[in-house]
């Protein structure tokens, strides 16, 4: 695999807006895009505070993208962590 | 459709933000339905959803199949996890409130066939009061004193008036989006869908004697 073909474009649904994340290398954790699309979303809480799911599944985000099975164009889901009865 | 709650404030605020409800909703609709989520009903103050596992896994334990050996069966079968009615009467004077109910007939039920729980690495562990759920799932779903069930969650009715949660107003949530549809049904398909997922993935196992 050459190098361009490392880069994808990964889609990060926060709430209503969908943020694209382009020239996402596949060897990289998900972490780094996720850290982006935060930012890029002027979102203040910590990357920690945040579940992130494709296709109704749980993402790892320290995994490297290139192991979860993510493709050109795929997005995922950002669901702030978020407590009940134990919460404060 | 006679709403359950008595509607006290004027019902042209209520449905001017129900129908904002209804934008947001509509907006990711077709993403929900692939994520398993389908509408059932859309009726002011109402909205009614099915929540659907797109598949089933169960290996069968039958020794007259396969002698001491397990037979896997891996289907595309939906199973409805459970079906549900978020009433917005009020909004967002006050939450919008959830019941579960009968995917056939929308009457008020008190079985699902799973329950949504938050598992330790979706809770925000910073702000756990009880430090159990950092270790254990936490349930979400929780009968209450006649036994219906009710969802423990910020942004919903039934938390913010249950006497364990009076210092945790509605009020403080109002404007950040808790009682919003798309929050709603993202926490309750992380609850549901994901973590369902997260068992199949474990391989469900059911045993069979003969009888």
């Amino acid at each position: 695999m050459n190098n361009h073909n490392q880069l994808i474009t990964l889609n990060f649904r926060i709430q209503n807006e969908t943020i694209p994340i382009d020239k996402v290398n596949i060897n990289q954790p998900l972490s780094v895009p996720v850290k982006k699309a935060l930012k890029d979303n002027n979102q203040v809480r910590e990357l920690e505070d945040w579940v992130v799911t494709f296709n109704g599944s749980q993402l790892d985000i320290s995994q490297k993208i290139e192991n979860l099975g993510l493709s050109d164009g795929d997005t995922l889901k950002l669901t702030l962590t978020e407590g009940g009865g134990g919460d404060r | 459709m006679t709403a359950n709650q008595f509607q006290f404030v004027d019902e042209r605020v209520t449905r001017l933000k129900y129908e904002r409800q209804i934008e947001n909703f509509e907006r990711l609709e077709s993403s929900y339905r692939r994520e398993g989520i389908i509408t059932l009903s859309i009726e002011f103050p109402y909205f009614e959803f099915a929540f659907f596992a797109k598949e089933t896994l169960v290996q069968i334990k039958n020794p007259l199949i396969i002698p001491e050996k397990t037979l896997v069966i891996r289907t595309p079968l939906p199973l409805c996890l459970f079906s549900i009615k978020i009433d917005y009467t009020n909004f967002d004077t006050i939450p919008p409130s959830i019941s579960i109910i009968n995917l056939f007939t929308s009457k008020k039920e008190r079985n699902v066939q799973f329950a949504p729980y938050i598992t330790p690495d979706q809770q925000n562990k910073r702000s756990l009061i009880d430090e159990r759920f950092k270790s254990i799932n936490q349930n979400v779903l929780i009968p209450d004193s006649k036994q219906d069930l009710f969802f423990c969650l910020r942004g919903i009715k039934e938390y913010h008036e249950h006497p364990q949660h009076n210092g945790d107003s509605w009020l403080l949530y109002r404007i950040d989006g808790k009682g919003d549809i798309r929050t709603i049904l993202d926490q309750l398909q992380l609850y549901s869908i994901v973590n369902y997922n997260k068992l199949l993935s474990q391989q469900l196992k059911l045993e069979f004697g003969n009888g």
